[in-house]
């Protein structure tokens, strides 16, 4: 079946039913998208179908036929989000980064477009389905303010209830 | 792969065929073991599945538009804001981006004993329902005698509120249209199935009615993100030059298997103007016949709390229109 990945023009022969995570890291060898839950829950697995982040877990790869698909691994070069969450430690364990990463990397380019920092309830909402255990999220929030050109002290004012 | 291609695959594939939009509940039903289809025809590449249009009269949706799609589309923010924000608060952005306007309408319960694999719960044709005595804070309040899960689907309520009607294609390309509000199957009248689609048919739109409807929806949960409803609640109203209601419709939602209307509230507002004193005796007897369990009565004042609230919303749209 032909798909692109990463901008390449892919075919890798797989069962259609074969969760589209399992082939990317199984037969695509590109490891960097991880498992979490397997259901939808947290986000582990985001990767880019058509430009839109879904959960890798639940779609089959027979879905994704000709479509563009994108993981962290098409992201080397560095972006402005990946080099923002280096400078504003937004990763510990790493498990979630690039999960986090590919979900919000559409709301970066979208607000690096319209010149505008997203506000927290904003990417709170963009970060919802996806579940990060070490960090509190403070320091994610203010990477993805920060690559949108936030300077890094004034992004990420946490009102209390949602430190 | 056109609308009668499917419908002809999944009657070569009978028994054991089943059709599929994103798939997204289809995996947790394989898994639970809940379905064991022998074959899966995807509906997601059918032309014009996902279109959202608007024509003279209706906004049509196609069944396989995204609630993602249904969220930012302009014509839907502005004839149904209601559906617009409960697609766009429904689940979580990437789930958004992939679920169906027809898979949030069919998606099976999420009752955990319905989804167990060790207990085989009334709504799999089992001889009881384990959540009577069992974990059932967010079960059903209304309709209570038999098995208590409600229904999952958020748009329901909304789409039953603005009267949208549903068209369903079946075998040999025959199709019928019915209310939204006929799709839903009590628990009570059928325990084993939640819609009204009969072997072979498929959800094709959804048309919303250009009727002038004035709508809002409110959704009360635990978290401010990716949770599911204790209550939510949709509100359609249309009203006359001195803003008069001439019909209404209040539905309430995750609190049955059906999208509920709480038709005491209904005949209250009939005729009156959106007062404070009206707004409050709405939402006192919005819970009207409820007959919560043990452990989830606090949904019966959710209810009148949130009703109250869309009830408000409602009236600051009405302000804002005379």
């Amino acid at each position: 079946m032909l798909f692109t990945l990463n901008g390449k023009i892919t075919e890798v022969s797989a069962p259609s039913m074969k969760r589209l995570l399992d082939v990317l890291r199984e037969d695509c060898g590109l490891t960097g998208t991880k498992e979490g839950c397997g259901e939808g829950e947290c986000g582990a697995c985001t990767v880019l179908v058509d430009g839109l982040p879904i959960n890798s877990c639940l779609v089959p790869f027979g879905q994704v036929q000709n479509a563009d698909v994108k993981t962290i691994e098409g992201l080397i070069g560095h972006t402005d989000l990946q080099k923002a969450f280096v400078s504003e430690c937004g990763a510990q364990c790493g498990i979630c980064t690039p999960g986090m990463i590919l979900m919000a990397a559409p709301l970066v380019e979208r607000a690096q477009a319209e010149g505008r920092i997203p506000a927290l309830a904003e990417v709170q909402e963009t970060l919802a389905g996806n579940l990060c255990r070490c960090t509190g999220y403070v320091a994610i929030y203010r990477a993805i303010q920060t690559a949108c050109g936030a300077k890094s002290e004034q992004a990420s004012v946490i009102s209390g209830e949602n430190g | 792969m056109s609308w009668d291609e499917a419908l002809a695959a999944l009657a070569d594939g009978e028994p054991g065929a089943i059709a599929k939009g994103a798939g997204i509940d289809l995996w947790d039903l394989l898994k639970e073991e809940i379905v064991k289809p022998d074959l899966m025809v995807s509906l997601l590449n059918i032309p014009g599945a996902k279109d959202i249009a608007k024509s003279d009269n209706t906004l049509v949706i196609g069944s396989m538009a995204t609630l993602q799609m249904i969220a930012d589309h302009t014509d839907v923010i502005q004839v149904a804001p209601s559906l617009a924000q409960a697609a766009g608060s429904a689940a979580s952005p990437a789930i958004r981006n992939a679920a169906t306007l027809a898979g949030n309408l069919c998606q099976r319960p999420r009752c955990g004993y319905f989804r167990s694999l060790l207990h085989p719960c009334l709504r799999k044709g089992g001889g009881r329902c384990f959540a009577q005595d069992g974990h059932h804070q967010n079960h059903a309040i209304f309709d209570t005698e038999g098995c208590i899960a409600t229904s999952a689907s958020s748009l329901g309520p909304v789409l039953v509120a603005l009267e949208a009607m549903v068209s369903v294609r079946g075998p040999g390309g025959a199709s019928r249209t019915l209310p939204v509000e006929k799709l839903f199957l009590m628990a009570s009248q059928n325990p084993t199935r939640e819609v009204d689609l009969r072997t072979g048919e498929l959800l094709e739109r959804v048309s919303i009615p250009l009727a002038g409807t004035i709508n809002a929806y409110h959704k009360v949960r635990a978290r401010d993100g990716f949770d599911w409803p204790m209550v939510e609640v949709a509100v359609g109203v249309r009203i006359d030059s001195r803003g008069i209601i001439t019909s209404g419709r209040v539905v309430l939602g995750a609190v049955a298997m059906v999208p509920w209307r709480a038709f005491e509230t209904e005949k209250l507002l009939l005729n009156t103007k959106l007062t404070n004193d009206v707004i409050r005796k709405g939402a006192d007897v919005a819970a009207a016949g409820a007959r919560p369990l043990r452990d989830n009565r606090h949904k019966v004042d959710i209810v009148r709390s949130a009703v109250r609230e869309t009830l408000e919303k409602v009236r600051r749209i009405v302000d804002g229109a005379l």
